[in-house]
């Protein structure tokens, strides 16, 4: 420590006595303070800042929002930015499907769940990579935060709980619209309520972290008109107490997820909003943040190629196909995973047959898939009257595709799984029922695990591992929560839990002026 | 830097000079689309055959009260069109109701789709392949 102190000061020293002077100078004429930073991650104060705040949350989604709305109602004057013109990120297209353990809706149906079987069911699909302390923060504050969403913002969510890929029991809650806007748009009155301004078109440039350590404001674009670099004029913005930085992850980023993982290349089609780009986790790493896991980019495994995005077949995939239904690969006619595995499984084995999959329910397993209609009028899903038919359809060898179906019934009827290892959900029935539901699958570009790091009270963690005074981070932006999967619905929790507690830490910051 | 000064001066002018009408709007935009190329300003001589219809002029949408520049923000739009809801409500009958998207609700701005002096575009069509004509 004195070492380095050391040395900086003779550095300084040696500035002064040579090319220094040359470098105040221009400096000096840009209009900033007499004073050159020393560390890389130090910028040049503006000497005159356009604007000021307590706390300014970077990003609208279900993380940023979170942390403004605590943020303010522990009396710090915040701003929230977005760089869309559009607020809500991926949080306001999600599937609004969010994890809680020990939750009513589990009491009530009897299922036994706890925020320790959570962190475990997270453990095994994170291979272990999981940052255990921020894992176990998700897991025991999820019914909470859940909670909080109901009671405190009145999002409002159907009766059953959902048994997702991964999770061993069923333990995630899913909005009354099938999306996260369902909880997002609440967030976005609560944000209105409480007064606190939130600006679109508004693009985060750069983050000043004075010679001191400490975070003391940005510089944002406002009227940034997305995609057009320079758009909008540059504003300094002096930020009291702290910045949270909740801009999301960059799945939508092809050149930078390209290289983090040379697999996800162009030719991966996306689930993720336009501005799920890399510039602010950039940003975070310039500032000197220590970058955690960065290449476990997460391809969703129910995805259909035949429409962009996220789209809707995923609902078929998730509600039936799935939990009800089988995959099966055309040209072997058979199952070739549990369809209930983890993301990264289930993905990697669909990759690993060399086509399409095709995901199948029947009658009984579309009762409760919502939009089946929709999808079947713009032949997603398609629908059939017998087995052999769909099989001619999607031409998969229809001899072992019968096999496969009557094994598997069997292994409905006496409720063990004993080829892939699927978990039946008590309402499971034999594929039997006319008519048949068939869709095609194949994997897309949809989560990034990997990001910045922070503790457990969301400051962000630098590359010797101090915590970086001022500058807080949370939601997917963020790296270790997840590990090398994360499961589906535990990124809302995730956001939610981080985002509120990143906004109540930043509002007990001390100001810096 | 330079261009920075150019867009508060533009600014200044076209604030300026907004309330001798349209003419000079006209000589203006003319004169930086040459120069600058400028999309702000964009085919100012155009509108779609829905407003000239309606007889709208340049100072109807480009008033001195615009916040930004003199450009017609989504309440502008709203003061003839009535609220977002009321929009939504025009095109109840559409599926989906391009008024009312399930992440957004009605309350997106106008100009995500709608652009007068250039063609529309249909910004659900960023993530969707449903299209639809946008006027
Ligand atoms: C289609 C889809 C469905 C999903 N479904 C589920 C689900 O059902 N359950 C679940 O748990 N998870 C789901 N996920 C994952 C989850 O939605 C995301 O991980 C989560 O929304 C991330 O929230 P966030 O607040 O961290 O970021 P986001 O919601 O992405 O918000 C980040 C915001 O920051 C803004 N931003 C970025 N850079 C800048 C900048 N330079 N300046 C200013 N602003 C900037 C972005 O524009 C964006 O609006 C889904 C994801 C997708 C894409």
């Amino acid at each position: 420590m004195k070492d380095s102190k050391q040395k900086q000061f003779s550095r300084r020293q040696f500035l002064k006595a040579t090319g220094g002077a040359t470098a105040l100078a221009g400096v000096a004429s840009a209009g900033f303070i007499m004073a050159i930073p020393q560390k890389s991650f130090a910028m040049p104060l503006p000497k005159k800042w356009d604007s000021e705040v307590d706390v300014l949350v970077i990003g609208s989604g279900f993380a940023g929002l979170a942390a403004g709305i605590e943020a303010a109602e522990a009396g710090a004057v915040t701003v929230i930015i977005d760089k869309m013109p559009v607020p809500g990120g991926n949080s306001i297209i999600n599937g609004g499907l969010v994890s809680a353990a020990g939750s009513p809706k589990q009491d009530k149906e009897k299922i036994n769940d706890s925020p320790d079987l959570m962190y475990k069911d997270m453990l095994k699909a994170g291979l272990g990579l999981n940052h255990q302390a921020l894992a176990r923060v998700v897991t025991e504050k999820s019914n909470e935060a859940v909670q909080w969403t109901i009671k405190h913002l009145g999002a409002q969510y159907k009766d059953r709980n959902l048994h997702l890929g991964g999770h061993s029991v069923p333990r995630s809650y899913y909005t009354t619209n099938s999306s996260g806007s369902g909880i997002v748009r609440p967030q976005l009155n609560k944000v209105k309520d409480l007064g606190i301004p939130l600006k679109l078109n508004c693009y985060l440039e750069q983050v000043y972290r004075d010679e001191d350590g400490r975070i003391k404001g940005v510089n944002v674009r406002e009227g940034y008109k997305f995609l057009k670099e320079g758009s909008g004029q540059s504003i300094s913005i002096k930020v009291r107490r702290g910045v949270v930085v909740a801009a999301g992850g960059f799945a939508n980023d092809v050149i930078y997820r390209k290289i983090q993982d040379p697999k996800v290349d162009d030719k991966v089609q996306c689930t993720n909003h336009q501005g799920a780009t890399a510039e602010c986790l950039k940003e975070l790493l310039r500032l000197h943040a220590n970058p955690v896991q960065l290449s476990w980019i997460q391809l969703g495994p129910w995805s259909c190629p035949l429409e962009k995005g996220m789209g809707i077949g995923y609902i078929f995939a998730i509600n039936a196909a799935f939990p009800y239904g089988i995959m099966v690969s055309p040209k072997t006619g058979k199952r070739f995973i549990n369809e209930l595995a983890d993301r990264k499984i289930r993905a990697d084995a669909i990759i690993n047959t060399g086509e399409w999959a095709v995901g199948i329910a029947d009658q009984e397993g579309v009762k409760r898939t919502a939009k089946i209609d929709k999808m079947l009028e713009r032949g997603i899903v398609k629908k059939f009257d017998t087995i052999e038919a769909l099989a001619k359809e999607y031409k998969i060898n229809v001899a072992e595709y019968k096999k496969t179906i009557f094994q598997y019934n069997s292994f409905v009827k006496s409720g063990k799984d004993t080829e892939w290892g699927k978990p039946f959900q008590s309402d499971c029935k034999p594929i039997t029922t006319p008519p048949f539901y068939g869709m095609y699958l194949w994997p897309k570009a949809h989560h990034t695990m990997g990001g910045a790091q922070i503790n457990t009270k969301a400051q962000v963690i630098d590359l010797n591992q101090n915590v970086i005074p001022g500058l807080y981070a949370a939601g997917e932006i963020t790296g270790g929560v997840h590990g090398a999967v994360r499961l589906g619905s535990v990124a809302i929790t995730d956001c939610l839990v981080f985002g509120r507690i990143a906004g109540k830490q930043v509002a007990g910051e001390k100001p810096w002026a | 830097m330079a261009s920075e000064c150019f867009i508060i001066i533009k600014r200044r002018i076209i604030i300026g000079l907004s309330l001798t009408g349209c003419v000079s709007i006209f000589l203006i935009s003319l004169f930086y689309q040459t120069v600058f190329s400028s999309d702000v300003l964009g085919n100012a001589n155009s509108l779609k055959a829905y407003h000239s219809d309606a007889e709208l002029s340049c100072n109807d949408c480009h008033t001195v009260e615009n916040e930004v520049q003199n450009i017609p923000a989504t309440d502008d739009c709203l003061e003839c069109h009535g609220d977002m809801e009321a929009v939504a409500q025009l095109t109840a009958d559409k599926d989906p109701n391009p008024h009312d998207s399930p992440h957004y609700g009605p309350y997106l701005d106008c100009d995500l789709c709608h652009h007068e002096h250039k063609i529309s575009e249909n910004y659900c069509g960023g993530c969707h392949e449903w299209v639809s004509s946008v006027p």
